[in-house]
């Protein structure tokens, strides 16, 4: 059994210096008046480098919000959130747009890969874009984790679900970003798959220093992590170092839903 | 180069979807090219003519024309030169050949001559013109060889070509020595020896009758006097000492013009026809290309639309806004390249084609086919200029989609509806007011960045961009009533009424105010129009049937609460009301779709209503103006004849009086920028004309006018600022002398005198050597039998020409009716093309519609829906909008139509409706929805329950 520690909902953190995203006071609200939601109320969090964080919560908690607020792909309507220190709120969409593209990764549910490009194409479409020019060595090594062997110019619909993921991770890691951000990445798998891809987010956090952060409703999943943090109607409630399946299911229950 | 390669991924993988889109290019970049192509071979082989023709002539002396008005001269207007200078240049050291030439070359009296076969109709086969000439025997350009002796007194020669038409019509060969029957412009008929059969190097299909100088200007009516001199410079003399050396002895205005001015000046009224037909190709090429505009915008907006998540995504993993914008316009510039190839392909076999055909039929040179670069730019650059023009929108929309598009389905945010229609009205009155302006012609005339328009032009430009701007406006304005349009028109009860009554009155209209059941076939070169009045009186008949029958049968089903009965009856049940859901639930795709259509049917209504409105003011004017109960005139080309036939009617028995007309230039000084006023002038036999032919005379002059003394027409004697009393000078002849007469009455309606100004007394046209006439009216005494001095008259008539036709009242009108029919026709027909592309946008969006949907078709499967019911949803939506795109379309035809009437100086024509073509044309275009759905409601039928929801 490890042991779980429970701390108290985190105040704004001491030391965001060894941040590679960090959020201070995150606010979003949908919509205005009567029909307003407050997906975010105030949200301070740091993702520290090197380390691979699960977010979890009820749906509807805000998590993809909160994923998508620090990602720069969509922005607060209060408060801050930095990547690597820098404020994306005085970014415009050109500058935010070359933040993701050149230190942020991304692996979504489903509909990762442009259907049009073969494996290999997708994995460097980041690098493609910006016109630069893959680090060789780095290329062959995500390429080899990924396991594909030959199938590197078959098109995502001659792939099968999990490789289809795996191509979406190597993509997120072959651009050595500073942060990855993937909502519910093994959401749409069987647990084997699922199992899978994990043990390769968490090879490449343990072997490569990468940093991941990531929304899931598994406790399986949330436990290949480092940390789990609990979110619930916007905020964040609770968090957990070094989780175990048992440990994330049983804080879940008791979070209700 | 990412951008690059998912554009052309992206057109691979959607090339199916882009097929639709690549033919709408096709046609227009066809036309285009076509047009160009045609143009260029054609004016090529002109050349080629006319080099060999001119080969052996070193310079050609002659008398340019300072006149005006109908040209009585040599080539394209040159006035003649006295006889006896051949002599005088002949007699020159430095001339070695001087040959006078006399033609009849009046270039609108080409087939004026021609021989009579045995039935006694003149041989003028469809197409190539007969050209008459003198020839010597030796010296005509172009004469490869010939059988037979130079033709003299009572002779004549033909072309190879000629004889063997004649010989067709005939059905036996005429033999050199065998005499012909001609029929001349001046002497009636004469009969004439055939001396010689000559073969020519190369024509263009065009046909020569020969005769020799003394002929030819007894003939031409040329005694004394020539068209040209051709020259060749003696051994030894250079030509430009030869010309130097003419031109001391030639008379004053006349002109020695080398090989090359020769040419030049030849071919410049060929290039000047070949130059009309190549400008209205390009014109439909236009009018093709404005349609594929439209639907090239739909699809990429559909595209992008179904490419939202890919879209996002890329958004998402760092790609700009300007790289998504780019990969859009990329793609519509590789759409543009494969239909501008394409497209010019399709040109050149066309322009390939008409040329094959024309050397098929009449020795047509082999010059081949001559692809300039210019054509090659011209067909690719509008080609992709339309296409990545049409694609600019839709990828800014593109560029606007948000990276969590990817994640949320949300579709792009476009502009508003409200924004959209505030824009549509904003350009919508900016057409208004450009039509306005053309309208009241404040616009003047027009001379800047160094082009300059004659006031026409300017009002014909304002009118047209009004016009596109209106419809762009109505398009984009119609996003505010499409919904309920459709959504009212899909109501079972309304589109079953509205079948049902567009059927009724279209029959209702067929046999009341219509032509009714065709007469029988008459005469046999009318066949081919009887049959095609036949098949459009079944077309008619059987659209109005089946319009009855599927109104019928939507209003039963409706009754029997939505169970489909009889043909169409699934528009009264659940399918039904699924389309009209469909339809109103995206007014920006129904106005899209219907936009396609609407522009191809309001062109088609714009000049049905402009035709309708012609006919009807013409048949009215002649009710009041025409009192003639014969008329005689030619009706293929309304070309002059004899006065000596007037005189012969007159003294037929039951003839109460004839009035013999002729129309035709005068100058009445010059205008501000220096260029001659001309107006049209008429002139009748004035003791009997205005019982005639009635020009509504203001006041009451009792239409006799005596020498020097006009009618001026009204509005011209507003603008001019003159009245009853006032003289006005007129000159007949481009020498600048001129004559005063004085205004005696003046006249409202100038239809009836064929739109001229001024009328005089016959008499004085014939002082200025206008002896012919162009109609004579004959007027019979009451209780004669009309049908018996019809005949007399047409013996007489015949006897003298046999292209003349006379024609009672109720014939005439016919007769013009029937010829603005047939233009109308022919522009409806290559405007059909137009209609085709708009038709394929149809079908294009519908498809693109329906592959948006797929989800929800799949959806509508799985609860139990059929293949076929899923088929007749789709069709009723596409039946609905089609109905919707031929109303926007006649609506604004009739508007094009009335500023186009009304820009027509005094009020001239006045508007009348085609409410038969109106009704038809709106059944035709539910059908065409019908048509248009077969495709996409195949596909959407196909579709697996399963793979349509997970896809
Ligand atoms: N575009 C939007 N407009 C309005 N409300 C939104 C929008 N996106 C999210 N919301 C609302 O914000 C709240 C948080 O949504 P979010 O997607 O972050 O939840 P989540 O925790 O990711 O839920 P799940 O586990 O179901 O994915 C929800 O109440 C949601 O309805
Ligand atoms: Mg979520």
């Amino acid at each position: 059994m490890t042991e779980t520690s429970m701390a108290p909902p985190p105040g704004p953190p001491a030391d965001s210096s060894n941040a590679a995203a960090n959020a201070v006071a995150a606010q979003k609200v949908y919509g205005s008046g009567d029909t307003a939601v407050h997906a975010l109320r105030g949200v301070d969090v740091v993702f520290e480098k090197g380390r691979f964080t699960s977010i979890m919560g009820p749906s509807g908690s805000g998590k993809s919000t909160l994923m998508q607020c620090m990602a720069g792909l969509d922005r607060l309507t209060g408060g801050e959130t930095y990547v690597g220190g820098v404020p994306l709120s005085t970014l415009d969409d050109k500058a935010l747009t070359q933040l993701r593209r050149d230190r942020i990764g991304f692996i979504f549910q489903a509909y990762n890969l442009i259907p049009t490009l073969n494996a290999q194409e997708n994995i460097t479409l980041p690098m493609d874009l910006a016109g630069a020019k893959p680090d060789d060595a780095w290329m062959q090594q995500v390429i080899t984790a990924v396991g594909l062997g030959d199938r590197m110019d078959h098109r995502p619909n001659e792939l099968s679900g999990g490789q289809q993921q795996r191509v979406a991770v190597a993509r997120a890691l072959a651009s050595q970003p500073d942060i990855i951000f993937g909502d519910e990445p093994t959401g749409n798998l069987d647990s084997k798959t699922g199992a899978e891809i994990l043990e390769f987010m968490r090879k490449a956090v343990d072997d490569l220093g990468q940093t991941i952060v990531m929304v899931t409703h598994d406790p399986v999943s949330a436990s290949y992590s480092d940390q789990v943090l609990f979110l619930a109607d916007g905020q964040i409630v609770d968090q957990m170092m070094e989780p175990t399946t048992d440990a994330v299911y049983d804080r879940v229950r008791s979070m209700g839903d | 180069m990412t951008i690059l390669k998912l554009a052309i991924r992206g057109i691979r993988s959607a090339f199916g979807r882009l097929l639709l889109t690549i033919i709408a290019i096709v046609t227009g970049v066809g036309f285009v090219s076509g047009a160009f192509i045609l143009a260029d071979s054609l004016s090529n082989s002109f050349t080629t003519v006319f080099e060999e023709g001119f080969a052996d002539t070193d310079a050609q002396v002659i008398q340019p024309s300072a006149g005006f008005g109908d040209s009585q001269g040599g080539p394209q207007g040159n006035s003649t030169l006295p006889d006896s200078l051949t002599a005088e240049i002949a007699a020159l050291p430095e001339v070695g050949r001087a040959t006078p030439t006399v033609a009849l070359n009046d270039p609108d009296s080409f087939n004026q001559m021609a021989v009579l076969d045995i039935n006694d109709e003149p041989v003028r086969p469809a197409g190539p013109p007969i050209l008459a000439f003198s020839w010597d025997g030796e010296t005509l350009g172009g004469i490869d060889s010939f059988e037979g002796t130079a033709p003299g007194s009572n002779e004549v020669a033909l072309s190879a070509e000629y004889v063997d038409a004649i010989n067709l019509a005939n059905g036996s060969d005429v033999a050199i020595g065998d005499t012909l029957v001609i029929t001349t412009p001046n002497d009636g008929k004469v009969e004439y020896t055939l001396s010689a059969i000559v073969t020519f190097n190369v024509t263009i299909g065009e046909f020569y009758l020969l005769v020799d100088i003394d002929t030819a200007q007894q003939l031409f009516e040329k005694e004394g006097k020539i068209d040209a001199i051709d020259l060749a410079a003696a051994p030894g003399v250079e030509v430009d000492d030869l010309i130097a050396a003419v031109q001391q002895v030639v008379p004053e205005g006349a002109e020695v013009l080398n090989q090359a001015d020769v040419l030049a000046d030849q071919l410049a009224a060929f290039d000047q026809v070949i130059g009309i037909i190549r400008n209205i190709l390009l014109g439909f090429a236009g009018v093709a290309l404005f349609v594929s505009l439209f639907i090239i915008y739909n699809t990429f907006a559909i595209l992008v639309t179904q490419r939202l998540r890919q879209i996002g995504m890329l958004r998402a993993i760092g790609a700009t806004q300007s790289q998504i914008r780019w990969s859009v316009v990329i793609e519509g510039f590789f759409v543009g390249i494969i239909g501008s190839l394409l497209g010019f392909l399709a040109g050149f076999g066309f322009a390939f084609m008409i040329k094959a055909a024309f050397q098929a039929t009449g020795g047509f040179p082999e010059t081949g086919t001559v692809v300039e670069t210019r054509t090659i730019v011209v067909a690719f650059g509008v080609g992709i200029l339309a296409s990545v023009f049409s694609a600019l929108l839709p990828a800014t929309v593109a560029a606007r989609v948000t990276p969590i598009a990817a994640m949320r389905n949300e579709p792009p945010s476009q502009s508003s509806v409200s924004r959209r229609a505030a824009i549509g009205g904003g350009v919508f009155i900016l057409g208004a007011i450009a039509l306005a302006l053309g309208l009241t012609g404040t616009g003047g005339e027009f001379d800047a960045l160094g082009i300059s328009l004659s006031e026409v032009w300017v009002v014909i430009i304002q009118l047209a961009i009004g016009a596109i701007l209106i419809f762009l406006g109505v398009i984009m304005l119609s996003v505010l009533f499409a919904g309920p349009f459709v959504d009212t028109l899909g109501r079972s009860s309304v589109l079953g009424a509205v079948m049902l009554g567009l059927g009724v009155g279209l029959l209702a209209l067929m046999f009341s105010i219509g032509d009714g059941v065709p007469q029988s076939v008459g005469e046999a070169d009318q066949a081919f129009f009887a049959v095609v009045k036949w098949i459009s009186f079944f077309v008619k008949l059987f659209v109005a049937t089946v319009a009855i029958v599927v109104g019928l049968s939507i209003l039963i089903s409706k009754a029997r609460g939505g169970k489909a009965t009889g043909i169409g009856g699934s528009a009264g049940a659940l399918e039904g009301s699924l389309a009209r859901q469909n339809a109103a639930r995206s007014p920006r795709r129904t106005a899209a779709t219907a936009g396609a259509l609407a522009i191809g049917i309001a062109l088609i209504a714009t000049v049905a209503v402009m035709g309708e409105s012609l006919k009807k003011t013409f048949a009215d004017s002649l009710e009041v103006t025409l009192k003639a109960d014969l008329y005689v005139y030619n009706p293929e080309t309304f070309e002059s004849f004899s006065a000596d036939i007037a005189a012969e009617i007159e003294r037929i028995d039951g003839v109460a009086a004839v009035s013999a007309g002729r129309n035709s230039t005068v100058k009445l000084g010059v205008d501000e920028e220096g260029e001659d006023d001309l107006v049209g002038i008429y002139g009748f036999n004035a003791a009997t004309g205005t019982s005639i032919i009635n020009p509504s005379i203001v006041g009451d002059f009792d239409g006799v006018l005596g020498a020097g003394e006009v009618m001026l027409f009204e509005a011209e004697a507003e603008d001019r600022n003159l009245g009853v009393g006032d003289s006005l000078d007129i000159a007949f002849d481009g020498d600048g002398s001129s004559e005063a007469f004085s205004i005696v009455a003046l006249f409202s309606d100038n239809g009836s005198v064929n739109g001229s100004s001024i009328i005089v007394d016959r008499s004085t046209l014939v002082t200025y050597g206008k002896d012919d006439v162009d109609d004579t009216g004959v007027l019979l005494q009451e209780d004669v039998d009309v049908e018996s001095v019809k005949a007399e008259v047409s013996t007489v008539v015949r006897e003298v020409s046999a292209d003349l036709a006379v024609e009672d009242r109720q014939e005439f009108v016919d007769t013009v009716s029937g010829q603005i029919d047939g233009l109308t026709t022919l522009i409806n027909y290559l405007l059909g093309f137009t209609l085709l592309v708009a038709f394929v946008g149809v079908i294009n969006t519908i498809v693109l519609s329906v592959v948006e949907r797929t989800r929800e078709i799949g959806l509508l499967r799985a609860v139990g829906t059929t293949r076929r019911q899923i088929r007749s949803m789709i069709r009723w939506e596409a039946v609905i909008v089609c109905v919707f795109g031929s109303v926007l379309g006649i609506g604004m035809g009739v508007l094009f139509a009335w500023a186009g009437i009304s820009a027509v100086p005094e009020g001239f024509i006045k508007l009348a409706i085609p409410y038969e073509s109106i009704l038809f044309t709106i059944l035709i275009a539910a059908f065409a929805g019908v048509l248009a759905a077969v495709l996409p409601a195949f596909f959407a039928g196909r579709k697996n329950v399963l793979e349509a929801i997970s896809g």
